[in-house]
């Protein structure tokens, strides 16, 4: 109650009783955001567990078409850009690649590789289905592409070894025209088809042709279509290697693709490189990029992105993120917003953590400033930041810029060491890599400190940077007292240039972390925390510093004597006492009373007013709360902060990410709970918020629990002012697909999906980056699939499902909904592996209620069973059973779970528990068979409790129950039609009919009467069983029977052996190898277990048990061997046992057969 | 005996049995695997039960669970919080992840002085490769400082200087990194 009212205090309202206010917020509200407050991140389009490349848009913007080798061949699929599922285009059973749309979108051109393994050019009808090829064997077809007037190109080759060109053909065929007769690679042509981009390749080797052994040209070239001009190179002035050109639809940019480093470390940065997406505007006059156009970086290095698409609307890219190749879309403008000024990139870039995001606005704000001066710094700062993350190709490149403009002195000297600097880890990299021995990577860091050491001093002026530079080389190089001395020529407190304080930092940690110099660290932190060239975040990040490296390792008792030991003496504004008293509130988190702490930190806080102290404030006094497991704390902390962050601050995203996550983490608390007011109004606060969809639907859930249905009102009047929100629609599908009806009438649920899903796409529209659309749009295309067997409805909820996963990585949450959702529709389709794998990442979850669990035990233990993992099913089985048995609530649900785990612990071997759980389920079976399916699952449980007594040695029990299923399946003509799995639903075909049915009832209950000693009864049994295929053989002559007749004429056999009578087991052993063999020759099967089970049993009773051979015995002994011979030249697990006692048997004949194994065997007498 | 191995054979396991029996009736041309053609045969049909069981598993929104569930099974259940409210670094040396590595009990300090990959005890994932970098280019560093310190202390053998210098660094050792101890033992680093 305490921090309730806290909150009250700090919000300004008590959550729990708020009604629903119109949208205004206040100023402080992160609600009141800037259009565009945070980087644009690409927005995956496809999804899959394979991957899905070469993204192209259709012309109208509305589809688009990629390649996905999801079924192990590459295969062009479609997809709606609308929310749609992919789907195949069309089915080559062969690869097929490199899509590419018409102008006019009636046709699609793609590479074929189904009659011709070097590509063919072909052309697919979009109206029409019709493919048409229009190369051919005689030439090698690598990439194709379109001319505004229709007519496509071809970049092919026509023999091994022989160069590229690039052909232009018409869509009705004919021969080709060349248009660049030189070997090139994607070829790009501009949309009024005056240009043409492309990039040259030639070859390595003189004798080998560029398709094994290319080297790329450092540039790009431009060639007029309209007239006879020489083709220009364009290199963009950036790092590394330059590919993948596409003109934009308006004729105004050129993308491309630049590899910027050799991340495949393969020596060489080409196309197996980690790809940034660029742009260039292009001149109207020359159609060239314009002469100083800087290139415009669109993708973020942390994300290897090619094959730029600018499509109308957006540019799609392939990119390879977070484990997966995917297509993506991106604004046409790129990640970094176009309205962005240099306050705002600047003000970002204080904050921002990721390296290559501060890479990318870096570039950006280089780019937009006009300052000569100005821009001089941003480009040392960047190319020290790129030596700083590893980007080691673009520092060169931007050092090297920075040496051109350099003006004589020690300008030039610090671009040369910065140089030199920037080789050296290059060269270390190499080194480390295996690529550089130890030897010459030492050589040339002595070589390279030679050098350094006249740069160091330029002309009397020391240049810090070389210092700091030739230390790092001889720490590199093992001359640690040479790079300790080099480093206390420079004074790091006295150096003015940010970029050199932090390296200098840097080298002090590297330095003393390495030789245990504490004092001397914490010394240079202290300095560093009140450094005048530093801004308040790196400042507070060195008092940060300081503080860690005191109390890293310490024991707790110590820490607080440490801390204010440290505080003595400051200046108590400084950055670093303010750090030190936070830490030392915050270490009463450890044992103390956590709401002494909260006080403790909240005096700080106020008594802070800076947004760089707050910030710090509170993330570490979240982060320490919630490692101490006091969250009230943390949750203070984070509504505070948040609702006290400027609109127009860059810590917004920050604060409205975390107060989501924190009070969202309570309000589900509370609603989990059955709290509902509570957790009403904490949703509600995140709406008003953060306007998370996550949080409206807690929300509209938590109204509904309290039995209020008043929601389509207080929406509309939220919303009345802003139409074009998609927030109500959203709710509205949401709602829905709430209430969608498991029963009732099908049509109606129809209709209410599909009026939910028209109200999601909106919504999917304007928020495509949110997981909540995608778990929506995935849960509507399922419910259509279970209700109408629509298998493209499947594709796409699975599609939806991978990418809410993939968007809500660390929402449990959601995580927990989408594996459970995701893992029941593969199980459905009967992907047992795909199922598995997410429902055991979901079970590893807890569930929010009994039925959810219920529901993912049924469906993991099936998927078991169907994996042949019988032990795990039959477990998982006793779970669900154990679980409807626990709770009263789900007794209806106790019939198909006895049945389940009954049926699996059969299979499992576990006869007496199969045995034991169909009895108890029989009386609930009983009381149902009052109607068709109600008898025939009477029947069915007298089947499978009879085998399970059959299993558990109890024969005389198994006949009864296996006679009464007999009996029930005898004559029938079908059985009764199989109950749609939902209602509406097509019923689906049944597998088996009555005789099938009958035949295994009738076999089982032949093998209870043996195993009773009613062998005469068995044996009429194993006859009407025989006479039951027969009579089917005849009818459907079906290979199956005759391998049934052969086992049944088998067990016949044994039968009259056990009856002695030697005469009938020879003479149906006989007819049973006849059929065994039979079956082997119509189906190919050599040895069929039929045929080496007579064989042997034949032996047996020869060798063993004085059945004397007779002259049908004459090749006994040669089938044995053969057999043998087989099975050793074919083994596997199932048939060693067999392989064992076939050689045993062929040595015992051949023994007993001096005359040899051919030979017919003499036996030595004796009665069966 | 013959009739117990021919007993064993032909009658081996009832489950098996019924699904091989199945698999080989089925009358028109439609491939089932053994597992399905027996369940189509013998288990009983639920439709009602089955379908109400699907829907309890599928939601449009997500799962509500508390704080205190999730925290039960070792999952964060606050989204991207601990992303969030990591502290904002100047620069990350080596230095930095191999704390993290060790807080992670993904390394450990060896008895000899070195750092040593921990896979069997690490928490959360790690790119093998980078660790293996890192791992190679603070053991070098190491041997280095060992090799400079040595000379700087005349009289002193490299076990001893090797001793010393470990005895600092440990002082150091986040809590709760593993430590091998001088019988190649590893335990946690004790704080309290």
């Amino acid at each position: 109650m305490r921090l309730s009212l806290a909150i009250v205090a700090i919000l300004g309202a008590l959550p729990a009783t708020l009604p629903l206010p119109a949208r205004a917020g206040s100023p402080a509200s992160p609600a009141d955001a800037s259009p565009e407050p945070g980087l644009r991140l690409p927005v995956r389009i496809t999804a899959g567990s394979a991957n899905q490349f070469l993204g192209v848009p259709s012309p109208d913007g509305q589809r688009l078409y990629f390649a996905s080798d999801q079924r192990s061949t590459t295969e062009i699929h479609l997809q709606d850009l609308d929310g749609g599922g992919p789907r195949l285009l069309f089915d080559l059973q062969a690869d097929a690649t490199w899509p590419r749309p018409s102008p006019d979108g009636r046709r699609l051109l793609y590479l074929s590789f189904r009659d011709d393994a070097t590509g063919d050019a072909c052309l697919y009808d979009l109206e029409s289905g019709d493919h048409r090829c229009v190369t051919g064997p005689g030439t090698a077809d690598v990439q194709a592409m379109w001319f505004p007037d229709g007519r496509f190109g071809v970049v092919q080759r026509d023999s091994l070894h022989g160069d590229f060109r690039l052909v232009r053909y018409g869509v009705d065929g004919g021969a080709g025209t060349v248009v660049v007769d030189r070997s090139l690679s994607t070829p790009a042509v501009s949309p009024d088809g005056s240009m043409l981009a492309y990039l040259p390749l030639a070859r390595a080797q003189a004798g080998v042709g560029v398709t094994f052994d290319p080297r790329t040209a450092s540039s790009l070239e431009f060639q007029r279509l309209d007239r006879k001009e020489p083709a220009r190179p364009f290199s963009p002035d950036l790092p590394g290697a330059t590919g993948f050109p596409a003109f934009s639809a308006d004729g105004k940019w050129l993308y491309f693709t630049q590899y910027r480093n050799d991340t495949s470390s393969d020596g060489s940065i080409d196309a197996s490189d980690h790809g940034v997406v660029f742009r260039v505007s292009l001149d109207a006059d020359s159609g060239m990029p314009s002469t100083g156009a800087v290139p415009q970086q669109l993708t973020s290095a942390a994300w290897s992105c090619q094959y730029p698409s600018p499509g109308r609307d957006f540019l799609f890219v392939t990119c390879s993120h977070e484990g997966s190749l995917d297509v993506y879309r991106l604004p046409l403008d790129g990640s970094v917003p176009p309205g962005w000024g240099l306050d705002r990139l600047d003000a970002r870039l204080r904050h921002a953590r990721d390296p290559w995001e501060r890479l990318m606005l870096m570039a950006t704000a280089l780019r937009k400033d006009p300052d000569p001066a100005s821009r001089h710094r941003r480009l040392r700062s960047l190319a020290f930041a790129e030596a700083d993350a590893g980007d080691l190709l673009s520092a060169n490149h931007h050092a090297r810029s920075l040496r051109k403009a350099a003006r004589p002195g020690s300008e030039t000297s610090e671009a040369d060491a910065l140089l030199e600097l920037v080789e050296h880890r290059r060269d270390e990299q190499r080194f480390l890599r295996g690529a550089m021995p130890e030897a010459r990577f030492l050589s040339l860091a002595r070589s390279r400190a030679d050098r350094m050491r006249p740069l160091a001093e330029s002309a009397g002026t020391p240049v810090p940077l070389a210092r700091l530079a030739l230390s790092e080389i001889l720490d590199s190089a093992g001359d640690e007292a040479a790079a300790r001395r080099a480093f206390d020529t420079v004074d790091p407190v006295s150096l003015e240039d940010p970029d050199l304080v932090r390296l200098a930092a840097r080298r002090a940690v590297d330095l003393f972390r390495a030789d245990g110099s504490r004092g001397r660290l914490r010394e240079l932190y202290a300095s560093l925390s009140r450094h005048p060239a530093l801004e308040a975040p790196d400042r507070l990040a060195f008092a940060g510093r300081q503080v860690e490296d005191l109390l890293r390792g310490l024991p707790a008792a110590r820490r607080i004597p440490v801390l204010e030991e440290a505080r003595k003496g400051l200046d108590p504004g400084s950055d670093l006492a303010f750090r030190l008293d936070l830490d030392r509130r915050l270490q009463g988190l450890a044992g103390g009373d956590p709401e002494e702490v909260r006080k403790a930190v909240l005096e700080l806080y106020r008594e802070n007013k800076d947004p760089d102290r707050r910030r710090v404030l509170a993330l570490a006094t979240a982060r320490r709360a919630a490692a101490a497991d006091a969250e009230p704390v943390t949750y203070d902390f984070v509504n505070t902060w948040a609702s006290g962050v400027r609109a127009d601050s860059t810590d917004r995203e920050t604060a409205k990410a975390l107060y989501r996550a924190v009070v969202l983490d309570r309000a589900w608390g509370d609603f989990a709970d059955g709290n509902f007011p509570d957790a009403r109004g904490r949703f509600h606060e995140v709406t008003l918020q953060t306007g998370a969809l996550e949080a409206h639907e807690g929300f509209v859930q938590a109204r509904l629990a309290e039995g209020k249905d008043d929601l389509d009102t207080l929406y509309a009047k939220r919303f009345q002012g802003d139409p074009d929100d998609p927030t109500p629609a959203f709710v509205r599908a949401f709602r829905i697909a709430l209430d969608l009806p498991v029963g009732g009438d099908p049509e109606k649920a129809l209709a209410s999906l599909r009026q939910a899903e028209e109200w999601a796409r909106p919504a999917a529209r304007a928020r495509p980056n949110d997981w909540e659309i995608h778990l929506l749009r995935g849960f509507l295309a399922h419910a259509r699939h279970l209700r109408t067997g629509d298998a493209q409805a499947a594709v796409t909820a699975s599609s939806a499902y991978t990418l809410a996963l993939d968007l809500a990585r660390d929402s449990p949450r959601a995580r927990a909904a989408v594996l459970l959702e995701s893992g029941l529709l593969h199980a459905s389709l009967g992907n047992a592996a795909a199922s598995l794998r997410l429902l055991d990442e979901r079970v590893r979850l807890p569930f929010a209620t009994p039925a959810a669990e219920l529901s993912l035990r049924v469906a993991r233990a099936r998927c078991l069973f169907l994996s042949d993992r019988d032990a795990e099913a039959a477990d998982e089985a006793d779970r669900a059973l154990a679980l409807v048995e626990s709770r009263p609530a789900m007794a209806a649900h106790l019939p198909p779970a006895l049945d389940r785990a009954a049926l699996l612990a059969l299979v499992a071997g576990r006869a007496a528990r199969a045995a034991d759980l169909y009895a108890r389920l029989r009386p609930h079976v009983e009381a149902t068979a009052s109607t068709p399916v109600g008898a025939l699952n009477l029947a069915r449980l007298d089947l499978s409790s009879g085998a399970a007594m059959l299993a558990d040695a109890r024969p005389a029990q198994a006949i009864d129950a296996l006679a009464r299923a007999r009996q029930y399946f005898h004559g029938r003509k079908a059985l009764p039609p199989a109950p749609p799995a939902f209602p509406g639903r097509a019923a689906s075909p049944r597998l088996f009919d009555p005789v099938d049915l009958e035949i295994l009832a009738t076999s089982l209950e032949a093998r209870a009467l043996q195993d009773a000693g009613r062998l005469q009864d068995a044996a009429r049994r194993v006859d009407e069983e025989a006479e039951l295929r027969r009579q089917r053989l005849e009818r459907l002559d079906l290979d199956e029977d005759l391998l049934g007749l052969a086992e049944a004429g088998w067990r016949r056999a044994e039968l009259a052996w056990r009856a002695k009578d030697p005469d009938g087991f020879r003479k149906r052993a006989a007819a049973a190898l006849a059929r065994a063999r039979e079956y082997g020759r119509r189906t190919g099967t050599p040895f069929p277990n039929a045929e080496t089970r007579v064989l042997q049993g034949r032996a047996a009773a020869i060798l063993l048990l004085g059945l004397p051979a007779q002259p049908p015995d004459a090749t006994l002994g040669r089938d044995l061997a053969r057999a043998h011979a087989f099975l050793s030249a074919h083994r596997t697990p199932a048939r060693e046992a067999d392989r064992f006692r076939l050689g045993v048997l062929a040595s015992l004949w051949q023994l007993g057969n001096p005359e040899g194994i051919d030979a017919p065997r003499h036996a030595p007498g004796g009665k069966p | 005996m013959i009739r117990v191995a021919f007993h064993r054979f032909a009658w081996a396991g009832m489950a098996l049995a019924l699904a091989a029996t199945g698999c080989i009736t089925i009358p028109s041309v439609v491939v089932v695997d053994r597992k399905t053609a027996l369940e189509s045969m013998v288990a009983g049909e639920y439709p009602a039960q089955e379908a109400a069981s699907t829907r309890d598993g599928m939601s449009p929104g997500p799962t509500a669970l508390s704080r205190g569930t999730l925290l039960a099974v070792g999952a964060e259940s606050r989204a991207g919080f601990d992303g969030l409210t990591e502290p904002w670094t100047v620069f990350t040396t080596d230095a930095d992840v191999v704390d993290e590595l060790l807080g992670q009990r993904c390394l450990g300090e060896g008895r000899d002085g070195a750092l040593i990959e921990r896979r069997d005890t690490c928490l959360g994932r790690v790119d093998s490769a980078v660790v293996a970098t890192l791992l190679q280019r603070q053991n070098r560093a190491r041997e280095q400082v060992w090799r400079w310190l040595g000379q700087a202390s005349p009289g002193r053998g490299e076990a001893e200087v090797r001793a010393a210098w470990r005895a600092t660094r440990l002082a150091e050792v986040p809590c709760g990194a593993p430590v091998q101890a001088a019988d190649g033992r590893w335990e946690g680093k004790a704080c309290d």
